[in-house]
């Protein structure tokens, strides 16, 4: 048995690479998302290691300040060789003109306790000079000007460059200055940690018990516990991104089962006479079942490991999508045998129904003529399921209008999971009347061809409609994405047009960095501007209530300049004593409108309203006019993300304006100029991003999917060669039977993308109805260049994929194909 | 020959394989097919008379010698114009039917002419429906029809263009000998009812009994003609050859 299986496969490599392709994609997808996070371990591990390297003991305080006394007595500990106090002091760089987030630290004394490799040059020795991360580009001899706390610029000469490894959002620092340095920029600034080293012969736990109790009131924890810590809390980002990947290895995967599913179904229809001559000089069942089960295991052992290096690229590709900075491939070995093992396992399982089927052949099939593409119209049963799969989506859609947004986003996603079954279910009965319609469109402009090539679509409409369900999926996923991203962004868009009456802001570039004193009059000032507000983030403490991130903004703005969704009570303006509440604070403290929240000055709640987060008119939790603020500042910090909103005179046009309020504000290289087209430019940007990776994710199901398309049309060709000699024989041109096998496989693209496009615009219908509310509106809006885009491409990859198939048909010489079997 | 040929071969080599391997199936073949007359090429097995007709018909290409069909010169066509000569020129009736499964018997039929893009002649078409007898299937589909209505159906298929020949590749060998009778009978009527030329294949004395002329081929080569060959003068003829 086991040789007529790997004569099977010797005789056949070509009718099986296609499905082998398939699932080598969807390998590559799953062991990519597997490396990707091993990677994104690694590179957070590698960054961690390097701030911790040399660290025996770290010391942390919850209460108090850790300073130079601290230091002083930590380094008198038994067992110390060194110790350093370490502060991460933010140093905005001038660049171009412009504020750029960057941060410091002082040079550690001790060579062996400090987080970076010297790549050029030296390191500072003078309170002038200051050395550079590589990837800032500076070359010793430059010039560096950076701000400090209040604004004031520092210039520093470079005189070297260091390395380490990307920062994981761990705190790595851009620029090493001495402590003299660092000192000047930030007068009293605590440490944020003492780090020690200890003596030879003293173990990291040896050391932290002697410090703790040398020292009281600290914490104390070895270098070890320091690093898992520092992990622990870097952990939960990477989680999130692995699972994403996940779910989309996921869809990949099931995508290449389908693809597997239908050419293994083609191929034992096709090999049913060889399999029925099997049973003749008698092999059993179960002998029958085995070896088609044995040639997919072949398959996907094969196309599964090829993937899983294929997926080492994958992962690679990801990284540099999603901006990291140095590529991590690591290979573990329970990643691949993961990856491999899901390979072979999905090829298996898809292969086993038409195994099964396999062996329902009759020995006696083998005496007969070969019978002509059995065709299998669909069932009632297919569209009873159908149809109560569509009737659980539109039920589900229904409810889903009418609930909580969380009870509705799972209703939401049940309907679109039901609706996808239903379009997948209901296929096989579409494929006539779609491939008739279709023909029919297209038969003025090709012609014969068109006819033809409907009849062949038509001939088998399970495996027409399976070709095509594999890019509905892809497209489903694709278009839904896509039509919501452009609701959100549209919603968002209209959001802020509600909001926001000004026509510029002027934002901090820094976030805790101050705008110059009195900016909002400096610009009230100037000509053409009408009117200006102050507005500044602030954690607000509300007495009994809590404490909150708020907005502060001046008063008789309120109701005018910025005029956010009122839920309840009114907001034309907001006074000292007053205070509005948004809706997810109001949900939080049960406070309505008429309450009064005892704050260290009391104040009356005005209104519940509901905002749009955009940067620089963030208005938090809560809402307080600008006099009020120091009033219940928490422990009288001061606020951040300062920014001026500004509105043009009636008579004059923005344009206009901007020059000169650029003029104005050029003796402030912390300020930013915003339009609100830059506003919504800076909220969309993340989310473009995100679109994009998931088109580029998306991209690889819906590759698989015509890897399906060009396999299934590549076996009806082998099956079908006799007819095209036929047709051949009696006049049609090899261009002819070309065309034919291409708009046999348009037609099949435009049916999968057309269901897939009208499930994934229908959740994103659902969804948009479902997440909107009045202060963030979620539009239904289709992005029709976007859809045009992917129905074009599916329509050319459709050609594609179509073009060996076509090559194969148009090749076949006459009369072989024509002679008896 | 009393009429022009409708289609005719001359000094015609056909090689299959290189070197050593190297069959020569067509060696130096000349013969000319006359208008309004029923042929038969016979032949034992490898006698090179499939390739004959194969070549005759423009379905292979020949390594050395011409072949004409009607006006037309094909050997050094290109693929297009020698698939438009075919089209428009030559029908064909196959010994395994070779109907498309996916359409009725009428498109069928219709099909060479739809393809060629031509209006067929409804006039032509009724007689030749009606002399096979397939008016009342011809909504039928392939697999819903016997074997002999479907070597019926491909007759038809061959005749509605009113091509300058028919080529028929052992047309009975798949038919029970009732059903092989009606189609012989069939093809005679077409041409000396209607006027049609065609060419047989086969190698079966009964049906070369049927045809006004047999061309005997033996390695290669033409061995002998036969005029109104009957099916005892076939046999004596085909066993002379050691066949």
């Amino acid at each position: 048995m086991l040789r007529t299986v790997v004569a099977g496969l010797k005789a056949r490599p070509k009718r099986l690479l296609l499905s082998a392709v398939a699932i080598m994609l969807g390998v590559a997808f799953v062991s990519g998302a597997l490396v990707l996070a091993d990677a994104v371990h690694a590179s957070v591990r590698a960054a961690v290691t390097y701030q911790l390297r040399g660290v025996d003991a770290d010391v942390t305080v919850k209460h108090g300040d850790l300073d130079d006394t601290v230091l002083n007595q930590i380094r008198q500990a038994p067992g110390v060789a060194s110790a350093e106090g370490r502060a991460f002091t933010p140093t905005p760089l001038l660049v171009d003109g412009h504020a750029r987030d960057a941060g410091a630290i002082a040079l550690p004394a001790d060579p062996r306790l400090r987080p970076f490799d010297l790549a050029g040059g030296r390191l500072p020795g003078k309170a002038d000079e200051v050395a550079t991360a590589a990837e800032l580009g500076y070359a010793p001899g430059e010039r560096v000007t950076v701000f400090d706390q209040n604004g004031t610029q520092h210039q520093y000469s470079v005189v070297g460059s260091f390395s380490r490894p990307t920062d994981a959002g761990i705190g790595a620092p851009q620029l090493v200055l001495t402590p003299d340095a660092a000192r000047q920029l930030a007068p009293g600034t605590a440490y944020s940690e003492i780090i020690a080293r200890a003596a030879p012969g003293v173990s990291q736990q040896q050391l932290a018990d002697s410090i703790a109790r040398t020292v009281h009131g600290v914490d104390v924890a070895t270098g070890e516990q320091a690093a898992s810590q520092l992990l622990g809390n870097a952990a939960p980002d990477s989680a999130s991104l692995t699972k994403f990947f996940t779910a989309f290895a996921v869809l990949a995967m099931v995508v290449a089962g389908l693809v597997i599913l239908n050419s293994f179904t083609i191929l034992v229809t096709q090999r049913a006479r060889e399999l029925a001559l099997l049973r003749c000089v008698g092999a059993d069942r179960s002998q029958v079942f085995a070896s088609v089960l044995a040639e997919a295991v072949v398959v996907g052992v094969v196309a599964s490991v090829v993937g899983l290096f294929a997926g080492l690229g994958v992962a690679a590709a990801l990284q540099t999508i999603i901006g990291a900075q140095s590529v991590y491939v690591p290979l573990s070995v329970r990643s691949a045998v993961e990856s491999v093992a899901i390979g072979v396992l999905v090829t298996v399982l898809a292969a086993a129904v038409p195994a099964r089927a396999a062996t329902r052949v009759a020995p006696v099939e083998a005496l007969r003529t070969p019978l002509e593409g059995k065709s299998t119209r669909a069932g009632r049963l297919r569209v009873t399921a159908a149809v109560v799969a569509f009737l659980v989506a539109v039920g589900a859609g229904a409810l889903s209008l009418g609930v909580d947004t969380d009870t509705g986003a799972a209703l939401a996603i049940v309907a679109m999971v039901a609706l996808l079954l239903a379009a997948l279910t209901i296929g096989p009965v579409l494929v006539g009347p779609v491939v008739r319609t279709l023909s029919s469109v297209f038969a003025p402009a090709v012609g014969q061809p068109a006819k033809l090539a409907a009849l062949n679509a038509d001939r088998n409409p399970r495996r027409t409609a399976a070709s095509a369900a594999a890019l509905t999926i892809g497209l489903a996923v694709v278009s839904m994405v896509t039509t919501t991203t452009a609701g959100i962004e549209a919603g968002q868009s209209r959001g802020l047009d509600q909001q926001l009456a000004a026509d510029f802001t002027v934002t901090t570039a820094v976030v805790n960095r101050p705008l110059p004193d009195n900016l909002a009059g400096t610009l009230a000032r100037v000509p053409g501007v009408s009117v200006t507000a102050e507005r500044l983030s602030f954690n607000g403490d509300l007495g009994s209530a809590g404490v909150y991130s708020m907005a502060a903004v001046t008063g008789s703005a309120v109701g005018s300049l910025l005029h956010p969704a009122v839920l309840s009570g009114r907001l034309d303006h907001l006074d000292v004593g007053e205070i509005a509440v948004s809706k997810e604070l109001a949900t939080e403290t049960r406070l309505k409108v008429g309450d009064t929240v005892a704050a260290r000055t009391p104040l009356r709640v005005v209104a519940v309203y509901d905002s749009v987060n955009a940067p620089g008119v963030d208005l938090g939790l809560a809402l307080v006019d600008l006099a009020q603020q120091q009033a219940i500042a928490f422990k009288g910090e001061p606020g951040y993300d300062e920014s001026v909103l500004v509105k043009v005179a009636s008579g004059s046009a923005a344009a206009q304006v901007r020059p000169v309020l650029e003029q104005a504000l050029s003796g402030a290289p912390l300020a930013q100029l915003n339009t609100v087209a830059d506003i919504k430019e800076q909220m969309t940007t993340p989310l473009r991003g995100t679109l994009n990776l998931l088109w580029a994710l998306t991209a690889l199901a819906v590759l698989i999917a015509f890897a399906g398309i060009a396999n299934t049309l590549w076996l009806s060709v082998l099956e079908r060669t006799r007819e095209s000699a036929l047709l051949r024989a009696l006049g049609l041109t090899r261009g002819g039977l070309g065309a034919t096998v291409m708009t046999e496989s348009v037609f099949v693209a435009l049916l999968g993308a057309a269901c897939g496009l009208m499930v994934g615009v229908a959740s994103a219908w659902m969804l948009a109805r479902v997440a909107s509310t009045d202060a963030q509106p979620v539009l239904f809006t289709l992005p029709w260049d976007r859809l045009g885009v992917l129905v074009a491409a599916s329509v050319l990859a459709a050609g594609l994929a179509a073009l060996i198939p076509a090559r194969r048909a148009a090749r076949q010489s006459l009369t072989t194909a024509m002679a008896d079997r | 020959m009393d009429s022009p040929a409708a289609v005719e071969a001359a000094d015609v080599v056909k090689v299959y394989g290189h070197g050593d391997g190297a069959v020569r199936a067509l060696d130096h073949v000349s013969v000319a097919f006359p208008t309004r007359r029923f042929t038969a090429i016979m032949g034992p097995s490898g006698s090179g008379k499939s390739t004959l007709m194969h070549c005759l018909a423009g379905l292979e290409r020949v390594d050395s010698g011409q072949v004409r069909i009607g006006r037309h010169e094909v050997t050094r066509l290109s693929d297009a114009a020698l698939t438009r000569v075919r089209r428009d020129h030559v029908g064909f009736v196959f010994q395994s039917f070779n109907l498309l499964p996916t359409l009725s018997a009428e498109d069928n039929i219709l099909l060479g002419l739809r393809l060629a893009g031509r209006d067929p002649d409804k006039q032509w078409f009724d007689t030749v429906v009606d002399v096979l007898g397939l008016r009342a299937r011809l909504g039928h589909r392939p697999s819903e029809l016997s074997g002999g209505q479907q070597q019926r159906v491909a007759c038809a298929r061959a005749l509605v263009g009113r091509p300058d020949v028919v080529f028929a590749d052992e047309p009975t060998g798949n038919l029970d000998s009732r059903s092989g009778a009606e189609v012989l009978g069939f093809l005679r009527a077409s041409v000396h009812e209607f006027g049609q030329t065609v060419v047989m294949v086969t190698h079966d004395p009964v049906a070369a009994s049927y045809t006004d002329h047999g061309v005997l081929l033996a390695d290669g080569r033409v061995a002998s003609h036969l005029q109104r060959p009957t099916a005892d003068a076939v046999l004596s003829a085909l066993t002379s050859l050691g066949a």
